[in-house]
């Protein structure tokens, strides 16, 4: 009897125990983000060693990525500059006299696509020829050279506007003739959107390749916490509770994987910084300091919504299959 | 309360666990099911758990139609109940606390309310020095109480139980009964499954027989 007073005395404390206030829904929200937040770190934590190399795998995959959008930027720098250097060379009539050489270089620069032209007359080309070849040029009868406009053009945006400057320059009236290594200009063009293009589809693969395989951890930690999803279930869990720290988990993931990727990138930069600053400063391009903030943050960023993306995949797959 | 109006149970498989079973457990009632292995003792449990839907009839928990219930209002019902199942389901790699504590991860209660709920309910089945151990080192007659202290740790309207003195000794089997017992005077609507006839010969309870999937007596 003794003892079922006890039992009734210590079930009437576990009745009579005070609910807590019920908070405000915002706040109840909250809290329970705060909970799943923590359990899905916790859940993580639990399997170091798995997830720890799950994100490193997934760190040098984005690492991949993040090297070619970093090579791309550098090119794009480094053809900036040379983009810059881009040099028509228009050949004047031997003939032309100094009239018509003071109007068309009037026309030239009067070109709103021109940013500078420099008029090199047939004696100074020839002087200058000599500067380098010496007395062999002084056994020549006539001066062969024909005067020169060295023309620069203003910044372009694609070989085909070049094409169009030259063109237009060539029509004037005592030029003979236009010359530009354009086979050049285009395959500096062509390369940068192929550079462009690669990087867009490597981009989409890398992306896809993180969310399946954050997904099939996501899947697999899905079904390790199989009984406790189900207990969670019986005890009266909503379908969104039992799903978020599984969303959260997803998120980590990216996160972590981002975090892992910026490193792996800076430890890279670090190796290979000393070198790849001489190769573009040879290019005359100016200092590139390797990985910005915002590519950082960006970079993170798009890893989370990735990871939280895998885990929908996941367990949306989950249900599929426990739905049949 | 508990009511099954002519509910029946056809699996996929073709096996029919149940055929027209109506019963009515009044608020606050306690009550027995009992019969032989297979009779369909957990069905009629797993119904009332809304773990499987009727194939037939209608079942009405807390005067709510199980049936018309929405995907977000079953979770709510589900909170005002407490489970125990046939089958031990303690979670391997938690320790006793976090396993009783697990159906207060749906109540909105502080850490601390969290911590004085698992103690009492612990206590009430004096499992309280046990609470840090993981449940693999208990025995299983300890784990069958883990699972009753989970079962009313979260202070539910109804309690639903399977086989709950499964694997416990004569003593500690009296002890949950007497339990059972203590809930039911707070007013706690209790169905127990047992094919232990000896055991709750002597108490004053209603006691429904299930006799291959039909109510034979009750």
């Amino acid at each position: 009897m003794d003892k079922l007073e006890s039992i009734h005395i210590k079930v009437m404390r576990l009745y009579q125990a005070p609910n807590v206030p019920r908070h405000h829904i915002l706040w109840q929200m909250l809290m329970r983000h705060c909970v799943a937040i923590k359990n899905s770190w916790q859940s993580l934590w639990r399997n170091a060693w798995t997830t720890f190399t799950t994100v490193a795998a997934l760190g040098l995959l984005l690492l991949l990525a993040l090297l070619l959008h970093l090579g791309l930027q550098s090119l794009a720098a480094v053809s900036d500059n040379w983009d810059k250097g881009t040099r028509i060379t228009l050949y004047l009539h031997a003939t032309a006299n100094a009239a018509s050489i003071h109007d068309v270089l009037a026309k030239i620069r009067s070109n709103s696509n021109v940013a500078k032209a420099q008029y090199i007359s047939a004696a100074a080309g020839l002087r200058e020829l000599q500067s380098h070849l010496g007395q062999s040029l002084e056994q020549l009868r006539a001066n062969p050279l024909p005067p020169v406009v060295i023309v620069t053009p203003k910044f372009l945006p694609d070989a085909a506007s070049v094409m169009a400057v030259l063109a237009e320059l060539e029509q004037l009236p005592a030029v003979e003739k236009a010359q530009l290594d354009m086979a050049w200009v285009k395959r500096l063009y062509y390369f940068v959107d192929l550079g462009e293009r690669i990087s867009i589809a490597l981009f989409v693969i890398f992306g896809l390749g993180i969310i399946l395989s954050i997904s099939h951890v996501s899947k697999k930690t899905v079904q390790a916490m199989q009984q406790e999803t189900m207990l969670l279930r019986l005890f009266g869990a909503s379908s969104a509770m039992i799903r978020l720290p599984f969303l959260y988990g997803g998120m980590w993931y990216g996160l972590l994987s981002g975090l892992c990727a910026l490193f792996f990138t800076q430890l890279v930069w670090w190796w290979i910084s000393s070198p790849f600053l001489k190769l573009i400063h040879s290019y005359g391009s100016v200092a590139w300091r390797g990985l910005d903030f915002i590519t950082g943050l960006f970079v993170v960023l798009c890893s989370m919504f990735l990871g939280v993306l895998g885990a929908l995949l996941a367990l949306a797959q989950h249900q599929h299959e426990h739905r049949n | 309360m508990i009511h099954f109006d002519t509910v029946s149970k056809r699996y996929p498989s073709g096996c029919t666990a149940l055929t027209r079973v109506s019963l009515r457990i009044a608020e606050g009632e306690m009550a027995f099911l009992t019969g032989r292995s297979g009779a369909g003792k957990s069905t009629l449990l797993k119904l009332a758990a809304m773990i499987e839907k009727p194939s037939l009839g209608t079942i009405v928990i807390n005067g709510k139609n199980t049936a018309r219930l929405s995907t977000s209002q079953v979770p709510k019902l589900r909170q005002q109940m407490g489970l125990i199942l046939q089958q031990p389901q303690l979670l391997a790699d938690r320790t006793v606390f976090d396993n009783v504590a697990l159906p207060l991860r749906m109540v909105k209660v502080t850490a601390k309310a969290v911590a004085d709920k698992v103690h009492t309910a612990l206590s009430a089945m004096d499992l309280l020095d046990k609470s840090s151990l993981l449940p693999t080192t208990l025995s299983s007659g300890e784990q069958r109480r883990v699972e009753i202290a989970r079962a009313i740790v979260h202070q539910p309207k109804v309690i639903l139980a399977d086989e709950p003195t499964a694997n416990l000794d004569q003593r500690t089997a009296i002890n949950v009964m007497q339990l059972f017992s203590a809930l039911n005077k707070m007013g706690i609507t209790i169905l127990v499954a047992t094919h232990d006839l000896f055991l709750i010969a002597a108490m004053p309870y209603r006691i429904f027989t299930l006799k291959k999937g039909a109510l034979a007596h009750g």
